[in-house]
């Protein structure tokens, strides 16, 4: 098993084979992380949140879900959750945009910037970020269809653990979101662990 | 100054089939369910580059809600306002979080080949020049899969009757796309896939606008 430290704000990024697990760590609690995957034979090919729904017949990620590809291929399967069990597949990753809006100016880390970096490690281009499944983030849809970025409730060392499915290259954020409010100690550490 | 002379251009969606239209910011177009119980899978793009799209995702946190409501944006994944929902003359169900059937949903529950909607905007938007394009989440209009609060969707038969329909805005100019969902498998057009419409209103006379 290797663990590596995700300093906030910033991301992480590796190829994982077929069957190998790893393990998202919120270390001091009450942060999000988006979570991308990719084919790694073909990254045209990536986890969907939009067939995930609709395959899974509901919307909030939870322990033994599969994740889809866009061409509707399991690509991971959520195997072990130590959280209160709050994720999100609904909301947009952070962008640029989104903090220009929030009045921080274009400055401000992002996780669609996090993911282009790390995307660019492994030899390709991602314009637009895919629907992130947002570990840990607590995002609910009210009975009346509001969508309520709810805060964090994961606590130090909650865990979700996840296994690919295909060869894939995996992504992670540690979400710089300190404007809207759903990370309440501010954008802190993560950590990830790969099992062999 | 436009005048309140409108023209009207009527494009018949076939029962399984697909129809798009480019439109200028401004121009309003109505999508009508022609006999009933008929969802659609509504996409747009932005015109100079089409890599710009609505993008449920985006909309959902620019507007703080999950289902389209009158009045509101649908935003491009740019979070740039590409439609406004202007008027909702159905009981109001609509959806954002299903993706578009394609060839692969169907592989799984039929022989042979299926129409699907997400054939149905390639087909479109190839004839527009556009042969590679991402598949986005669509707004799926008149589309009744409501989700309960432990987070469950459940794909339940279009509530519409013949003619009601709704009307966004184009806030960009933008091509739109409307496929008549070939859904036959599960319940979600009463097994009975019919045509939609849509239809272009514009503004005539004033200085010179068509």
């Amino acid at each position: 098993m290797t663990r590596t430290e995700i300093p906030a704000r910033t991301g992480w990024s590796a190829a994982l084979t077929q069957g190998q697990r790893f393990r998202v760590i919120d270390v001091q609690g009450g942060q999000a992380a988006d979570l991308w995957a990719f084919n790694s034979a073909d990254v045209d090919e990536f986890l969907s949140a939009h067939h995930t729904r609709v395959i899974n017949g509901e919307v909030y990620p939870k322990v033994d879900w599969t994740f889809y590809t866009n061409e509707r291929r399991p690509i991971l399967e959520f195997v072990e959750d130590t959280s209160p069990g709050r994720h999100d597949c609904l909301a947009a990753a952070c962008d640029k945009v989104r903090y220009e809006h929030l009045g921080v100016g274009s400055d401000h880390g992002s996780c669609e910037e996090n993911l282009q970096a790390e995307s660019r490690r492994h030899g390709f281009e991602v314009r637009h970020a895919p629907q992130p499944i947002n570990v840990f983030a607590n995002f609910r849809v009210s009975p009346e269809g509001s969508f309520v970025l709810h805060e964090c409730v994961s606590e130090p060392g909650d865990a979700a653990t996840f296994e690919a499915l295909m060869d894939c290259i995996i992504v992670l954020s540690a979400c710089p979101q300190d404007v809207v409010p759903f990370q309440p100690g501010g954008p802190t550490d993560m950590a990830v662990e790969v099992f062999e | 100054m436009a005048t309140d002379v409108q023209r009207r251009d009527y494009v018949p969606g076939p029962a399984r089939e697909g129809r798009g239209t480019q439109l200028k910011a401004g121009q309003r177009f109505p999508c009508i369910d022609i006999e009933c119980q008929q969802c659609g899978d509504l996409f747009a793009f932005f015109r100079d580059d089409v890599r710009e799209y609505q993008s449920a995702e985006h909309t959902s946190v620019w507007n703080n809600a999950i289902f389209p409501r009158i009045g509101e944006q649908f935003v491009t994944n740019r979070r740039r306002p590409i439609l406004t929902f202007l008027a909702d003359d159905t009981p109001g169900r609509h959806d954002m979080l299903v993706a578009a059937c394609d060839p692969i949903r169907f592989e799984l529950g039929c022989e042979g080949w299926h129409a699907s909607c997400q054939e149905n905007l390639e087909e479109v938007m190839a004839g527009f020049g556009h042969e590679e394009i991402e598949i986005p989440q669509p707004i799926n209009v008149f589309t009744n899969i409501p989700l309960d609060s432990e987070g469950i969707l459940h794909q339940e038969p279009a509530l519409t009757k013949a003619g009601d329909s709704i009307t966004l805005r184009a806030e960009l100019d933008c091509y739109v796309v409307l496929t008549a969902c070939p859904q036959d498998i599960v319940p979600i057009n009463a097994k009975n896939p019919t045509p939609l419409a849509l239809e272009i209103v514009r503004e005539v006379g004033g200085d010179g606008a068509s």
